[in-house]
């Protein structure tokens, strides 16, 4: 057999000439055809997610680093993150990031998990907290400034809260209190020294932000960061369809 | 038994018609030896570059090689030391994963290979078959569909989102120049609405138009250097991909540098 060990010495160069071309034009069209795949799919995904969420302002989708279109042709994205500003919370709005991992492109499909992050900013916490009340952030806490009527005298009283996130709840504990300018015993409040409604405004209370998620999350952490309350929540194996329905409080915020 | 038959009168032949008749006679021995010992000479050029095609290529001994070799007396030229024209062409030849036709047209070969040949102009055409194959390969599942329409190659895709379907295709056109190959986009298209790329560019400009650039690779690197790729073309559903050479010198040694771009 002499001619076998011929044919290897020569390698017709024909194949890899026509090999290279074609590698060139799938590779031309392939980065035009994903880029095209991608904006348009984008686009999709954000469309109906606007709208689950309530949101009043545009919605990116970020559709990962990895190729988009080996993962539509698999039928599931290894990661989208979809944010936006415009999520209404009350009067005000809050931004929300949604990190989903193995989005189906199914609408019957399961996400793998997901992780949402809400940012209530000062306007936006003014929402759930009382009417007539200011919010400012400070360090890991926010400071509540209101007008309470304490026994027939509107006097400002300052809160410091501290948010915490526990059993799926946002509770705001307050940790310091100022009446009239002047540091006050929260004990003293506690135990009714300037009335039985600056006793319930120390008192712990949850933070309702259900309405503003997909029920199926759960909150995992709640903290003050920079000049925002961000909020985090989990998510595992969630139906798709799930993600538009919303949570509620057991207890209205007040 | 019959009777013994009567001598034939015998006649007398012309002199002149026996003389001519002779030497017509041995020009035409001569001739028909010069024939075919042109023939036979033909024969062992066309089974030597058949030889040499199936070498060269790596073909199967069962595919059909045609080697034509132009001018009246391959003798004649063999003499002035070289060949007018060879025609050789391979269809239907398998190639690795490609399957095409092969045609090559030298022309002015010199006998002694050390000297440069006039010009050669080897064409391969692979089918949509073979381009289809490969782009799948080369893309994994991510493009669904492979054509070629009129001058350009069409890729598509498809997939859902959320239920809703989404069709993209791009139309590429490749071009050769300077030892390049280049690659156009010239149509985009989504959920079946075809825009040209320049148009494209004009409404969306400097976006689009990097999206859409001409991507070029050097495919000079690949051949031997006395070979430039003069022109890749979609024809007649084949893509046809031409190398030539000219004033080349196409031996052993030169067909082993390889080249190289700008």
């Amino acid at each position: 057999m002499s001619y076998a060990p011929q044919k290897k010495k020569r390698r017709w160069v024909g194949p890899v000439v026509i090999l290279l071309v074609l590698v060139g034009l799938v590779v031309a069209a392939f980065f035009v055809a994903e880029k095209l795949a991608r904006d348009a799919a984008g686009g999709v995904i954000a469309r109906p997610l606007a709208s689950a969420l309530g949101s009043t302002s545009k919605v990116h989708v970020d559709l990962g680093p990895g190729l988009f279109l080996p993962q539509a042709a698999s039928g599931r994205l290894d990661n989208v993150t979809i944010s936006t500003d415009g999520v209404a919370v009350g009067e005000g709005t809050a931004s929300l990031v949604l990190d989903t991992f193995g989005l189906p492109l199914d609408t019957g499909g399961t996400v793998d998990s997901v992780h949402a992050t809400l940012s209530l900013d000062a306007t936006a916490m003014q929402s759930v907290v009382p009417a007539g009340s200011t919010v400012a952030f400070a360090g890991t806490q926010f400071v509540v400034t209101s007008q309470a009527d304490l026994g027939g005298v509107v006097t400002p009283v300052e809160l410091t809260v501290t948010p915490t996130a526990a059993e799926g709840v946002v509770t705001l504990e307050v940790t310091a209190a100022k009446v009239n300018g002047a540091e006050v015993s929260l004990d003293d409040i506690r135990n009714g020294a300037y009335g039985p409604a600056a006793a319930a405004l120390v008192a712990p209370a949850p933070l309702c932000v259900s309405p503003y998620l997909p029920a199926a999350l759960t909150l995992s952490s709640a903290a003050v960061s920079g000049q925002s309350l961000v909020l985090e929540f989990d998510g595992k194996a969630v139906k798709l369809g799930a993600l538009s329905t919303k949570g509620t409080c057991q207890e209205p915020a007040a | 038994m019959s009777e013994t038959p009567s001598p034939a009168p015998v006649r007398k032949k012309p002199k002149k018609r026996t003389i001519v008749g002779t030497i017509l006679a041995s020009l035409g021995v001569v001739f028909g030896a010069l024939w075919g010992l042109d023939n036979w000479a033909r024969q062992q050029v066309a089974d030597y570059v058949t030889e040499k095609v199936e070498q060269v290529l790596s073909l199967e001994n069962d595919e059909p090689v045609t080697v034509e070799i132009a001018g009246v007396s391959v003798i004649a030229q063999v003499l002035t030391g070289s060949l007018e024209q060879v025609d050789v062409g391979v269809d239907d030849v398998t190639i690795g994963e490609f399957t095409g036709g092969v045609s090559l047209r030298a022309e002015g070969i010199p006998i002694d290979l050390k000297k440069p040949v006039d010009t050669v102009q080897i064409e391969f055409r692979v089918n949509e078959k073979s381009i289809q194959k490969i782009a799948h390969f080369l893309s994994a599942t991510a493009i669904d569909k492979v054509e070629l329409v009129d001058s350009e190659i069409q890729f598509a895709s498809q997939f859902k989102v959320f239920g809703f379907p989404v069709d993209v295709g791009v139309g590429v056109e490749p071009f050769a120049a300077d030892g390049e190959v280049g690659f156009t986009p010239t149509t985009v298209s989504l959920n079946g609405t075809t825009t040209t790329a320049s148009s494209l560019i004009d409404s969306y400009g400097s976006v689009a138009e990097s999206l859409l650039k001409t991507r070029s690779i050097c495919v000079a690197r690949w051949l031997p250097v006395a070979l430039t790729v003069d022109e890749v073309k979609v024809r007649d559903d084949d893509l046809v991909i031409t190398i030539g050479a000219n004033k080349e010198i196409l031996d052993d040694a030169s067909l082993r540098t390889l080249g190289s771009c700008g």
